[in-house]
């Protein structure tokens, strides 16, 4: 049986409106993940930048003003279709209804907020890890 | 682009310094072994807790502001009588403070903010107990939340 060997996470987009903890994220992710980081303050912003150079994953906050992260991956599935990178909510939320609603939008997973910065990028790696084995075990 | 909060110009400079070392090629996976020109988890740390140190003390000097904000929202839902809007308002306000205030030494505020976030859901949803006064817990919530963001973590 091939086995295909998971895709190297490199490049992630960060969606978040509120500015200390995206300045956060960023630094977290490229200090200790490694990651090259590009970020956006609201998902209307996001619909410009991601077609232009798709990352390898999208991290989304939930609750932004104008269009919020559900509204936003699905105008970006409309828009890129096939080719949408995955997406990791990040949220607040906290009621198991409403991290279910997240998931069934077809998030790749549910971040809950506040996180911590230290462990951030660990956290990513092996959401993305555990992605890419269950996708090379459908193969 | 988005803009960031501005930091000082000497974590900036140790900002600039880890960005050479993760460029594209330097990038590493965490956990990997080091393998010299990669950036060392533990330095990647070091840099992180400088900028989480200087990010947290202006999260801290903006939290008055934050709080007085919440304030007129809870006098703006008292005045207009829990209408929806008003109860939008300050749930997002609230929302913003329980998403972000661990993040940054305040963990008490973040559970205070929980709790104020169930009680809005509540009258939101009409779920609130019967002769509960709304405007006095929206007053106790408000006041747990004043006496957290006075005490950030050791």
């Amino acid at each position: 049986m091939n086995v295909t060997p998971p895709r190297t996470l490199r490049r992630i987009l960060v969606v978040e409106d509120e500015d200390d903890i995206r300045t956060i994220t960023r630094i977290s992710l490229e200090a200790v993940g490694g990651f090259e980081v590009t970020c956006c303050s609201s998902g209307e912003e996001a619909q410009k930048v991601v077609p232009r150079g798709p990352p390898d994953l999208i991290l989304l906050d939930v609750m932004m003003p104008g269009q919020d992260g559900p509204a936003t991956l699905l105008a970006l599935r409309a828009q890129l279709g096939d080719a949408l990178p995955p997406i990791i909510f990040m949220t607040a939320w906290v009621q198991a209804s409403e991290l279910a609603q997240l998931r069934a939008l077809g998030a790749l997973d549910v971040i809950s907020k506040p996180f911590n910065p230290m462990t951030l990028a660990t956290t990513l790696q092996r959401i993305w890890e555990q992605h890419h084995g269950e996708r090379s075990a459908d193969v | 682009m988005a803009k960031e909060v501005q930091m000082s110009e000497e974590v900036q400079a140790t900002a600039h310094a880890q960005q050479a070392l993760a460029s594209p090629s330097a990038a590493v996976t965490p956990g990997t072994p080091d393998t010299g020109s990669s950036p060392k988890p533990a330095q990647g740390l070091d840099v992180l807790r400088a900028h989480l140190k200087e990010i947290s003390a202006l999260y801290a000097q903006d939290l008055p502001a934050r709080m007085e904000a919440l304030e007129l929202a809870v006098a703006t839902v008292h005045r207009e009588q829990c209408s929806p809007e008003s109860l939008d308002s300050l749930y997002r306000h609230v929302h913003k403070l329980s998403g972000s205030a661990a993040t940054f030494g305040f963990p008490a505020l973040t559970d205070a903010a929980r709790r104020l976030e169930g009680l809005l859901r509540a009258i939101q949803q009409g779920t609130l107990g019967e002769g509960i006064s709304v405007e006095e817990s929206l007053q106790q919530a408000l006041r747990d939340m004043q006496a957290a963001a006075r005490e950030p973590q050791a």
